[in-house]
């Protein structure tokens, strides 16, 4: 019965159908609030690329996107003059910056390759590189006091 | 029915549970018919012998795609290669042989022809100026081409792009306790992380602090007795890695995370997400198999000062020489495992964004659990899922700059807009003929080919664009949440996976 119904959805949108139920409100709570953040420059920017050849720059997007959310305090017409303290800001005020994280590899030439594109349109770009050094932690040397004397 | 595989295929192919076949060079035209191509599901994906197979349209379209992407692939090899006339001439060849093509196969023949001709032509152009260009500069000088060449060839790197390196330490846990009543004296020296960038929001009086809290933390480990002798050959980072590196974070990793059940390894395996490794580590069991738990919840503080709430089982925490990112650890039950620090980096770097800010760690998010994410991002503070399957929500003791969010999306995000966003371009089904053969297909079939989907649809997309650029961040947030609603029950975002996994083979 349910494979029925199932099967009956999948014919009657004409798309496949996957069902994930309670968590849409919450996905589009977040991707409005994603494209409220970023504004509208990155979001054209990046769309545009993704539809220019969605195979070539399909992949290689950036790990994080952070956004500074608007506040209660701020209106929509002065977002741009609160902003104006922030480091990175788009062309059209909103502060945002994508983070590539990188651990053990390189970047990738899909990444360097959206990494230029978005740095080329003044989109806010970082590149964090992981590099633990416990080593420094685990070299003999004497023992230190056990706390640093205030 | 068994039957065996076709000739001109050189086996059988699956995607999941769906069969296909396989061809090595070009499919023949003919094979394109529906009643000739064979589709059936599998039991067993290891076989990959003869199975039962029977006409279906997903082996059409597969084929059909397929062969214009060999096609594709062999005439852009060969452009890429510098034999432009070879792939003018296989252009052509193709557009005379394969008579039985889409529309859409066609199209993009010729336009790549046409592509090709043009590129041919001012190749050929290009070549008569620099002859004539080199002949008159032979007579006079030679030495000015090599900085031109020298500015075209600029890597990534040396545009300047902020790198920050991130720099993890692992505290053992009894030096968390011992630490734990000096934390408050100590606290203005160990928050002087560096920053992501450039010092960040509010974190310049904490950034000018790095210089001297970073030699006094590494030396006091440098004598801890837990971590002598255990790990001495940690490799050192690449030597080419460091050279661009503009900024620097320290973290602390204490060894200790919550348990909340009994199967629980760190942070308890229900509540965090699956796609992160945890495995024995093998010089220290080297019996034991490597295995897949699900792992990744490690709690991170830039400064000591265990959080309350905090129970640890975990006896001990040592660096552990295999894994360059990776963190041993020690179960309740004397079990050692790795856990990749990958992960709580990349929270530590989404969390204390411009700041060295205390904070309690939570599960790194997935798009996998949305909720738990949104809930988190509602309520303002950290949310794990506990053994009960209870959400308990924790105070906010995350203190990121004020007003900034963020999420670990990757390309996900992006997708998912870009469905929402363009839509209407995105399925009509009037801009061109025969990109919808059938019905239930989930992207229309130029849709992976190079820039077909673009150039079909060039103006209503430039127009969308230009609509978006200019719209304000309220409206836009409007426009996503409008479209999610009118297209709901449509999972966009599993819609979005899904199709990037059909669409590697």
């Amino acid at each position: 019965m349910v494979l029925w119904v199932v099967f009956q959805l999948h014919a009657h949108l004409g798309c496949p159908l996957l069902w994930y139920g309670y968590q849409a409100p919450a996905a589009a709570r977040l991707l409005q609030d994603v494209g409220c953040g970023v504004g509208g420059h990155t979001v054209a920017v990046i769309l545009e690329a993704l539809a220019r050849d969605l195979s070539q720059w399909g992949a290689g997007l950036p790990d994080l996107v952070l956004w500074r959310r608007p506040t209660a305090a701020d209106s929509p017409t002065t977002a741009t003059s609160t902003n104006r303290d922030v480091k990175h800001v788009t062309p059209d005020g909103a502060a945002c910056v994508l983070v590539e994280v990188k651990c053990r590899d390189r970047l990738s030439p899909q990444q360097m390759m959206w990494l230029r594109h978005l740095r080329r349109h003044n989109v806010p770009v970082a590149v964090a590189v992981v590099a633990p050094q416990p080593c420094a932690a685990v070299t003999p040397k004497p023992p230190a006091p056990a706390v640093v004397a205030s | 029915m068994r039957c065996g595989v076709a000739a001109g295929v050189d086996g059988v192919f699956s995607f999941g549970a769906d069969i296909f076949l396989r061809a090595l060079g070009p499919p023949r035209s003919r094979l394109s018919r529906p009643a000739l191509l064979r589709v059936a599901s599998v039991s067993q994906r290891d076989t990959r012998t003869v199975v039962c197979m029977k006409p279906g349209w997903q082996g059409d379209m597969w084929l059909l795609s397929r062969r214009l992407e060999w096609q594709r692939q062999l005439v852009a090899a060969l452009e890429h290669a510098g034999f432009l006339a070879d792939a003018v001439g296989e252009c052509t060849k193709f557009l005379e042989q394969d008579v039985s093509a889409s529309a859409v196969h066609r199209l993009a023949l010729t336009t790549t022809l046409a592509r090709l001709k043009a590129r041919l032509a001012r190749q050929a152009q290009r070549d008569s100026a620099e002859l004539s260009l080199s002949a008159s500069q032979r007579t006079t000088t030679s030495a000015d081409s090599s900085p031109a060449r020298g500015t075209q060839a600029t890597p990534l790197m040396a545009t300047r792009v902020p790198v920050v390196m991130v720099r993890v330490a692992v505290i053992p846990r009894s030096m968390l306790a011992a630490t734990a009543t000096s934390a408050a004296a100590t606290k203005r020296a160990r928050t002087g992380v560096g920053s992501l960038g450039h010092g960040g929001v509010a974190g310049g009086e904490a950034a000018g602090d790095t210089g001297g809290g970073r030699p006094t933390k590494l030396r006091r480990l440098g004598g801890s007795s837990n971590l002598e002798g255990v790990a001495p050959t940690v490799p050192q980072p690449e030597p080419g890695m460091m050279d661009d590196v503009t900024h620097t974070v320290d973290l602390l990793v204490p060894a200790c995370a919550t348990s909340v059940g009994p199967q629980s390894v760190v942070g308890g395996a229900d509540c965090i997400s699956d796609d992160t490794d945890v495995a024995v580590a093998a010089d220290q069991a080297p019996s034991r198999p490597r295995r897949r738990v699900g792992g990744g919840v490690l709690t991170v503080y830039p400064t000591v000062a265990p959080a309350a709430g905090v129970t640890g089982t975990l006896e001990d925490g040592r660096a552990l020489a295999r894994h360059r990112t990776a963190v041993a650890v020690w179960l309740a039950s004397g079990e050692p495992v790795a856990v990749n620090v990958e992960r709580a980096v990349m929270h530590a770097v989404q969390c204390c964004h411009g700041v060295g800010s205390v904070f309690r760690c939570a599960p790194l998010y997935t798009f996998a659990d949305l909720p738990r994410a949104a809930a988190d991002f509602a309520g303002g503070g950290l949310a794990w899922r506990s053994g009960s399957g209870v959400l308990d929500c924790l105070e906010p003791t995350c203190t990121r700059p004020e007003g900034w969010r963020s999420i670990h999306g990757e390309n996900r995000v992006w997708r998912a807009l870009f469905a929402l966003l363009l839509w209407e371009q995105l399925y009509a089904r009037d801009y061109v003929p025969d990109v919808w053969r059938v019905e239930a297909l989930a992207l229309p079939l130029d849709m992976y080919h190079g820039t077909l989907f673009w150039e079909h649809r060039r103006e209503a997309l430039s127009k969308r664009l230009e609509k978006i650029r200019s719209m304000s961040p309220v409206e836009l947030g409007r426009h996503i949440a409008a479209s999610h609603q009118v297209h709901a029950w449509v999972v966009v975002l599993a819609r979005e996976a899904c199709g990037a996994l059909v669409e590697k083979d």
